[in-house]
């Protein structure tokens, strides 16, 4: 672009830019969405993963952690942590309580006097209540607790109420807000409640058949790595190596739960850029369309192209920078609005502060964006004749503004994938969206050449609805790819949304139970099957499985000692509590891939069963001989088949099954997994709770909806930003209408002036504009589906299911928005003077 | 050749800043091709104001977009400032007509979100005048010439279409072109006007010795110029 006088130009721009502001309006409405999207997303994801970083120590409790089922570790090892570090220890049991009438499955911690060992507990004391270490002390022969709300609310009590354990009563003593290490703990399947460690040998909670598990915490000393302690434990306690946590794995697993949703954030970001860009498109071209005669006049007193397209680019780049600023201040700003308004109830930490490196990527994705989606319009100009200014200019598109285009397409998909933690996601979003928009650009094309078989079948306003549809600015071919991209992007949103919290709400309870028993003793499970009988009669057998279960822990293969550091994938099943069953017939005997089952009448020496994939982690063949720890003692097993397990299928699903005959010895525990109606929950809890204190009720129903309670209120701030996306593709197709509308405009002038009435204009523009609405919308809506059926099951690897009511919901959505937006169109249009609109030498 | 009332051919002709050859324009569309001019040779030399006239449809304003470098011809040859144009593309016109051709539409044309003195100004910065406040000033003593003095600060919506023609005039006129093709420049106006729009525009390419080529319907018009050519389906009228 030799020759062009820079400086000329832009004073020509800005002096234009004066003028007239509807084409410019759009364009940087639609940039603007875009860019506060792109930015905001990746601020809101900034947020959340420093503010992981942050505090991942005091997320985590400490730097170490070791946890052990059914046991503790000698008092030797604890003197030898001690070396290493401070060390608390906790004890986690889940037993029932009961407060009045009301039993409930409650979650206890107990703590020793050096937890936490960072940060502090939120706690809500009664007056004259000293602290909360106070508060845990025994009091009037009763241990104190502190608990959260939940027990509250579901056991129907409060602070100074009494909660009834197994053995012993505790008394609350205050209400606990918050745990600094709550996070990292895992997900509280029941209401939880703390209680000094001291308190243990009164209340008995880790006898003989209650289910415990043992931690301990290490806040290293300064100079020791998780490394170096890792080591020095597995050579000092080779017999207690077991589940060995560090911060960094604990911390990373959150992560990948952020991960995903940053992966979700960056999509609703790139689609909102790309469907901002069609706006972007359809602007620039109305701006272009616009000022065509001032194009034509300035090539008439000597302007060349080039100095022409200078003279708008400097325009775009200065409306692009406006949309800039205010894109990026809205999305700087947006995670500190959702902390002020979700901070207390988001699920995971967030960094308030303003984060530069997604902010200079939005900026520069917004500004590549410009351009690429305003080259071609850009090449209109520049090819604009002057004999524009009587006869009408050919619009193609030049070939050179076309490849152009496509490379700053090319660029800003580069810009999103170097951003994005998923490349490939960014990309084929990119190459996706390219794609769409020329199968939109054909379906108008198709729409426009159907209706010029149809016109001369119809007449009324329908035929004028299809004349225009017909004719040479028809809005079909031009308003299709931002009206059907727009609604993909919709479709795909919702779709994605509905599938994540359906994941919880609906797919979850399909093959979980609704209610399980924990801790039935032997001599007691007729009792409860007799009970569950009759509170839910006629339950089917698939809905009722009571199997024994034993927690054990695999320690030989053939006399060597196996260690959940050698399993490549599967340590838990070299960890402690392992749970196991035994049966004399199997369940689903087809299962078996490699050797045989025991006949049903087996009685001989212990044989067992290993599910497939672990057995081959494990390096466990068929007759090898295995050795389990069960209660403290050493039991041998021969290998009697592998087989294959339904892990997400209903029922006791264990690695490990033994033959009958040896293991009743131990007197085992059952467990009872039912799918109940919630009335017969109900009936079932209560009926089950007068049979045996000890059995321990977990109602799945409940800790699931408290699961997407909580998954609920982090979709608010997603919702949030995946508002901005569905505004910029609507805004998308507010702009390629508004662009079409201006031939419309002056159609609708000079059908006035020969009698039309604006009723009649009205409907035919509306009909117009919602047949292209239709086709469009139903096109993008199966394109939505299927990125959302991509996403959903290769990206996040998740059970895929249609959402009807919220496809239906957008559909009726659009549909109506088309129309609507047609009819508002049309009555501006129509509403204006056709004296104006006719005498006018440029439609603004 | 025909002489207008009053007004004699110049003594000297001048030399010729417009030839044109054989010029055809023939335009295709759906609907089939239309031969528009038919084989023009025309003339025009420095200092004479040419009338095109004819009725509707006879080819007149196409022959001026052609005859300035507006439309590319499809036939025949136009040398336009000693330059045979039909060789040149798009640029190399513009920059052919910076400064030595100025043109006034029927429709005045002016740029809509430019005042009336950022119009004028615009043309002598596009001619090369390097100093906007220079070109202001210019700028503004043409507007002043043409009568509207205290205009300069009003956009072309705020102008009557007579204001707005004369600051077409104007724009046209301060680049001190060599020849001005001016397409029914009274066409929108009143006959008042349109009379003072003439005077006006006459005025000026006398004060420049500039070339005028007018087209135009009104036959009294016409008549006052150095000379009239009569098209009729493309072709001059003998």
């Amino acid at each position: 672009m030799t020759g062009i006088r820079w400086r000329l130009a832009l004073s020509l721009a800005i002096a234009d830019l004066r003028g007239g502001a509807k084409g410019l309006s759009t364009f940087i409405t639609c940039l603007v969405l875009g860019i506060f999207a792109i930015a905001a997303s990746g601020s809101a994801s900034k947020a959340f993963q420093t503010g992981l970083a942050n505090e991942s120590q005091l997320l985590f409790g400490g730097d170490v952690r070791l946890t052990f089922v059914q046991r503790f570790l000698p008092a030797a090892a604890e003197e030898w942590l001690a070396d290493y570090g401070k060390v608390a220890s906790l004890v986690e049991v889940r037993v029932m309580g009961q407060s009045d009438e009301t039993r409930r499955l409650v979650e206890i911690l107990f703590i020793d006097d050096n937890y936490p060992l960072l940060g502090d507990l939120t706690v809500t004391l009664p007056d004259g209540a000293l602290d909360w270490r106070d508060a845990l002390r025994k009091k009037n022969g009763l241990w104190g607790a502190l608990a959260f709300d939940r027990v509250f609310n579901e056991l129907s009590t409060a602070t100074g109420g009494i909660i009834t354990l197994p053995q012993e009563s505790v008394a609350i003593a205050g209400q606990l807000l918050r745990q600094p290490d709550s996070l990292t703990s895992g997900f509280a399947f029941a209401p939880r409640m703390l209680i000094s460690s001291n308190a243990l040998p009164d209340l008995g909670l880790t006898d003989k058949g209650v289910r415990f598990q043992s931690e301990y915490r290490v806040l290293l000393n300064a100079g020791i790595t998780v490394e170096k302690f890792a080591t020095d434990f597995s050579a000092a306690w080779p017999d207690h190596v077991n589940r060995l946590e560090t911060r960094d794995d604990s911390v990373g697993g959150l992560s990948a739960m952020i991960g995903r949703l940053e992966l979700f954030l960056g999509f609703v970001g790139l689609s909102a850029l790309i469907a901002g860009g069609l706006g972007v498109s359809a602007a620039a071209r109305g701006i272009v369309e616009s000022r065509q005669k001032s194009i034509a006049t300035l090539k008439t007193l000597g302007a060349t192209g080039a100095e022409v397209q200078a003279i708008i680019a400097f325009q775009i780049a200065l409306m692009a920078v406006i949309a800039i600023v205010i894109g990026l201040i809205a999305g700087a700003l947006t995670p500190l609005g959702i902390l002020a308004v979700y901070g207390d109830q988001l699920p995971f930490p967030a960094n308030a502060a303003i984060f530069p490196e997604p902010l200079i990527y939005a900026a520069l994705a917004g500004f590549v964006a410009a351009f690429a989606f305003a080259a071609m319009p850009l090449g209109v100009g520049r090819v604009t004749p002057p004999s524009a200014l009587f006869r009408a200019a050919d619009d193609r598109t030049p070939g050179r503004e076309r490849i152009i285009g496509l490379i700053l397409f090319a660029l800003l998909l580069a810009i999103g994938a170097i951003a994005s933690d998923v490349p490939t996601m960014a990309i084929m979003l990119g190459l996706g969206a390219a794609l769409s928009f020329f199968i939109f650009w054909g379906l108008g094309k198709f729409v426009q050449i159907g209706a010029r078989i149809l016109r001369p079948r119809l007449s009324g306003f329908a035929g004028q609805a299809v004349a225009g549809l017909a004719g040479l600015g028809s809005l079909a071919p031009r308003s299709a790819p931002a009206l059907g991209l727009g609604a993909a992007l919709l479709f795909a949103l919702v779709q994605i949304q509905s599938n994540l919290i359906s994941q919880i709400e609906d797919i979850a309870p399909q093959n979980v139970p609704s209610m399980v028993l924990f801790q039935v003793p032997l001599d007691k499970v007729e009792a409860v099957d007799r009970a569950v009988e009759a509170a839910a009669p006629g339950l089917e057998t698939e809905d009722y499985r009571r199997t024994p279960m034993i927690s054990t822990r695999l320690i030989e293969r053939n006399g060597e000692r196996l260690l959940p550091d050698d399993m490549q994938e599967n340590r838990w099943f070299l960890e402690d509590g392992l749970d196991a069953t035994y049966v004399a017939t199997p369940r689903e005997p087809e299962r078996l891939v490699e050797g045989e089952w025991w006949a049903a009448d087996y009685a001989g020496d212990l044989l067992v069963s290993v599910e497939i994939d672990v057995a081959k982690d494990a390096g466990i063949k068929v007759g090898d001989t295995l050795t389990f720890e069960v209660m403290g003692r050493t039991l041998e097993a021969t290998v009697s088949n592998l087989r294959t397990v339904d892990w997400g299928g209903f029922g006791g699903n264990f690695a490990v099954v033994f033959s009958p005959g040896t293991l009743e010895a131990a007197n085992p525990n059952s467990i009872v997994l039912m799918r109940l109606t919630p009335e017969q929950d109900e009936a079932v809890a209560a009926a089950v709770a007068n049979i045996d204190a000890g059995i321990t009720i977990f109602r799945v129903r409940e800790a699931l909806d408290a699961a997407a309670r909580m998954f609920g209120k982090l979709t608010v701030a997603i919702r949030v930003i995946a508002l901005v996306a569905l505004l910029s593709g609507i805004a998308a197709c507010f702009a390629a209408l508004t662009a079409g509308m201006r031939a419309r405009i002056y159609e609708t002038a000079i059908q006035r002036t020969l009698g039309a009435d604006q009723r009649r204009l009205v409907a035919s523009t509306a009909t117009e504009i919602a047949l292209t609405a239709l086709v469009a919308v139903i096109a993008g809506g199966m394109i939505g589906l299927f990125a959302a059926w991509l996403l959903i099951v290769e990206v996040f690897e998740a059970q895929w299911i249609i959402a009807w009511p919220e496809l239906f919901s957008v559909l009726g959505l659009t549909g109506l928005l088309g129309a609507g937006v047609g009819a508002i169109m049309a009555m501006i249009a129509a509403g204006q003077s056709p004296y104006r609109i006719l005498s006018a030498g440029e439609l603004r | 050749m025909v002489a207008s009332k009053g007004r004699a051919i110049p003594d000297q002709a001048g030399e010729i800043l417009l030839q044109a050859r054989d010029l055809r324009l023939t335009l295709s569309g759906a609907a089939g091709s239309v031969d528009i001019l038919r084989g023009i040779d025309l003339a025009v030399r420095q200092g004479e104001i040419v009338a095109v006239t004819g009725p509707s449809g006879s080819g007149k304003s196409s022959l001026l977009a052609v005859a300035a470098g507006l439309e590319p011809a499809t036939g025949g040859s136009v040398e336009l400032l000693g330059k045979n144009i039909s060789s040149l593309n798009e640029d190399a016109l513009a920059k052919l007509r910076r400064g030595r051709v100025g043109v006034i539409f029927q429709s005045f044309h002016l740029l809509p979100n430019q005042t009336a003195l950022e119009n004028v100004a615009a043309a002598l910065e596009l001619a090369g005048e390097k100093n906007p406040a220079a070109a202001r000033k210019m700028a503004a003593e043409a507007l002043t010439r043409v009568g509207l003095a205290d205009r300069h600060g009003h956009f072309p919506r705020q102008l009557s279409g007579g204001e707005q023609q004369r600051v077409a005039v104007a724009r046209a006129a301060v680049v001190s072109p060599d020849i001005i093709f001016a397409d029914e420049p009274t066409g929108n106006l009143d006959q008042r006007t349109g009379e003072a729009v003439k005077e006006l525009l006459f005025d000026t390419v006398r004060e420049q010795n500039a070339a005028l080529m007018l087209v135009t319907h009104d036959r009294n018009l016409a008549e006052q110029c150095d000379r009239m050519i009569s098209l009729q389906d493309g072709r001059i009228e003998q």
